[in-house]
């Protein structure tokens, strides 16, 4: 719903926050999930709508993508246990290389600046080990998908 | 490229660019206008936080992924460098071969296009390609396409190939030639034994002799042997040999249709060349062979005259001889051309002119030669003084020793007041009224000494 990690961060505390929030409020006849997702969704739409570079602007959109989320649970699910299997294929480099995207970006910048390479050189890199993950668990969601 | 290869390029970038307004503005509208996209979207979102999931539990080792780097930079440089290296290599080697090509050609022209022969003779030739129009030499491969008119192809091995009408032809080189279309005549000296003309799946291999060949675009071919001998050769009949006088049909398939008695007819421009003639009118005959005797009744036409070449030869060494000079007029018995001396050395071709006319009235008519007409011999002491050198071996000459010559009048103009010549200004054409009528012998006779074409 969101592409940038710490508004993801922000949103999931934020939600948390309200949920404990409005629990007084909650009617335990009804299906928890749905209410919890209910706030989430609320929650999202107005942060969205606070800037214009944040993905989800429209209550439309954001209905369409919870439908695919919630469509495609199984999927993700088994993507997520995959996952893991095609990581440990990796070379320690692949992981390395990985970890400093996602954690330290600063970092790979500076390895860029010491071993003389372009950032874009190492984004391809970093590219190439994303393609081979992906494809990885998209081959292997395939054979669960015809099992 | 598809909606989800765009999202795919734009999901990859840096975290900073991804996260610009433009880039998620791009990812907002590929995702909100394909489903197919949005899947993508959404699994790869999915994809991507379970990865930030099991990476955060990994730990860092900052060495390991410089080491790497590094690693893959000295890899890129290697083949960067690897590389510039076979490009380098390769131009220097195409240059080199240029330049080895360019020395080659510059230095030995001849070894790419060897020179095979030359055009001469050549007469009212339309050519469809403007290079052949001023081309004289023929080099190996060259291919002739004329639509009309006449040329002679001068081998270097000293066959000639006399052309006229439309013919196509290519020369393979100095001792072969494949005709496409067109009729052709040969003429091949004892040297060039073994000439051979292509056609269609047909060989003809000369043994020494004249002959004409024609073919037409269906295939089927004529071959037409006036002197010596040939042989036809093709891989369904084998070979056949065509004597002097015969002619046989050449079809397509290798097959031999008939043999027949020769037709020089369709080969008459094309034998006039070769014996050196532009031109002539009707009612005079260009003989292929010279006749075995020019005695008197020894070739008797009716208001005809006939002509053929006798020699072709330089004057020995000191033996000038002296004839009247060719030059442009109309001469007769009271106006006579002036006596000239023709030095040793020069070359010349002779060709005589005989008319013994058994009809009533004069012979008259013209030739044109491909040379210049140096000299003529018109009295009968010119002619009988030249004949041993000049004439042709294989004919009988009337001398005067010669029991039917006593009294006759061999010449023309020198006591026949009824003749008459005319020489056109380019000294190429004779034109003639021979009454043939002086004296109890009645027959004239010319004997026409013409300089080589210039070309």
């Amino acid at each position: 719903m969101v592409l940038n990690q710490a508004d993801a961060e922000d949103l999931l505390q934020d939600v948390g926050v309200t949920i404990w929030e409005k629990l007084d409020e909650y009617d335990s006849s009804r299906d928890f999930t749905a209410w919890a997702c209910g706030i989430a969704r609320n929650k999202v739409l107005s942060f969205n709508q606070l800037a214009s570079h944040r993905l989800v602007q429209s209550s439309d959109l954001l209905d369409r993508l919870h439908a695919v989320v919630s469509s495609d649970v199984k999927v993700h699910e088994h993507q997520h246990q995959f996952l893991l299997g095609c990581i440990s294929r990796l070379s320690e480099t692949e992981r390395q290389l990985l970890q400093l995207r996602y954690a330290q970006e600063s970092s790979l910048k500076e390895i860029a600046r010491d071993t003389g390479r372009s950032i874009h050189a190492l984004y391809k890199s970093l590219q190439r080990v994303h393609l081979k993950l992906f494809e990885c668990v998209s081959r292997r969601l395939n054979r669960w998908g015809e099992g | 490229m598809t909606s989800t290869d765009k999202l795919k390029g734009l999901l990859f970038l840096p975290r900073a660019q991804r996260e610009s307004p433009e880039v998620v503005s791009a990812i907002r509208q590929i995702v909100a206008e394909d489903p197919e996209a949005m899947h993508f979207f959404v699994r790869w979102s999915h994809f991507e936080a379970s990865l930030l999931w099991y990476v955060n539990e990994f730990g860092t080792d900052r060495n390991v992924v410089v080491t790497h780097v590094r690693k893959e930079v000295r890899q890129d440089r290697l083949i960067r460098f690897l590389v510039m290296a076979a490009s380098a290599v390769l131009v220097v080697m195409i240059g080199f071969q240029v330049c080895i090509f360019t020395i080659r050609y510059s230095v030995s022209p001849l070894q790419v296009h060897p020179i095979v022969g030359r055009i001469a003779e050549v007469d009212g030739v339309i050519w469809p390609e403007s290079r052949q129009g001023t081309q004289t030499l023929v080099r190996q491969g060259d291919r002739f396409f004329s639509r009309q008119g006449r040329f002679v192809v001068h081998m270097d091995s000293g066959a000639l190939v006399a052309c006229s009408g439309p013919v196509e032809m290519q020369v393979m080189n100095s001792m072969q030639l494949r005709l496409h279309d067109g009729a052709i005549c040969i003429q091949v000296p004892e040297r060039a034994r073994g000439f051979e003309v292509q056609a269609k799946d047909w060989s003809i291999v000369d043994l020494g002799t004249i002959f004409g060949i024609r073919t037409s675009r269906n295939g089927s071919s004529e071959v037409h042997v006036m002197k010596g001998l040939v042989q036809a050769r093709s891989d369904v009949v084998g070979q056949q040999e065509i004597i002097a006088g015969q002619g046989a049909g050449l079809a397509a398939n290798g097959q031999i249709t008939g043999l027949f008695t020769t037709d020089p007819g369709p080969f008459t421009a094309q034998l006039a060349s070769l014996a050196g003639v532009a031109g002539s009118s009707k009612n005079l005959v260009v003989l292929n062979n010279p006749p075995r005797s020019v005695k008197f009744n020894g070739h008797v036409l009716r208001d005809q005259a006939c002509l053929f070449r006798e020699q072709e030869q330089p004057l020995p060494a000191n033996s000038e001889i002296m004839i009247f000079r060719a030059s442009p007029g109309i001469y007769s018995s009271k106006n006579l051309p002036e006596r000239t001396t023709i030095p040793s050395g020069t070359m010349l071709t002779t060709y005589l002119l005989h008319a013994q006319n058994s009809g009533s009235g004069p012979v008259s008519g013209h030739v044109t030669f491909d040379g210049v007409i140096a000299g003529l011999a018109l009295s009968s002491p010119d002619l009988n003084l030249t004949d041993a050198h000049f004439g042709h071996p294989d004919v009988l000459y009337p001398a005067s020793t010669d029991p039917h010559f006593s009294g006759a009048v061999r010449g023309t103009l020198v006591q026949e007041s009824t003749d008459f010549i005319e020489i056109s200004p380019d000294l190429k054409t004779l034109r003639f009224k021979l009454s043939c009528a002086t004296a109890i012998k009645a027959f004239d006779q010319i004997r026409i000494f013409v300089l080589p074409p210039r070309n």
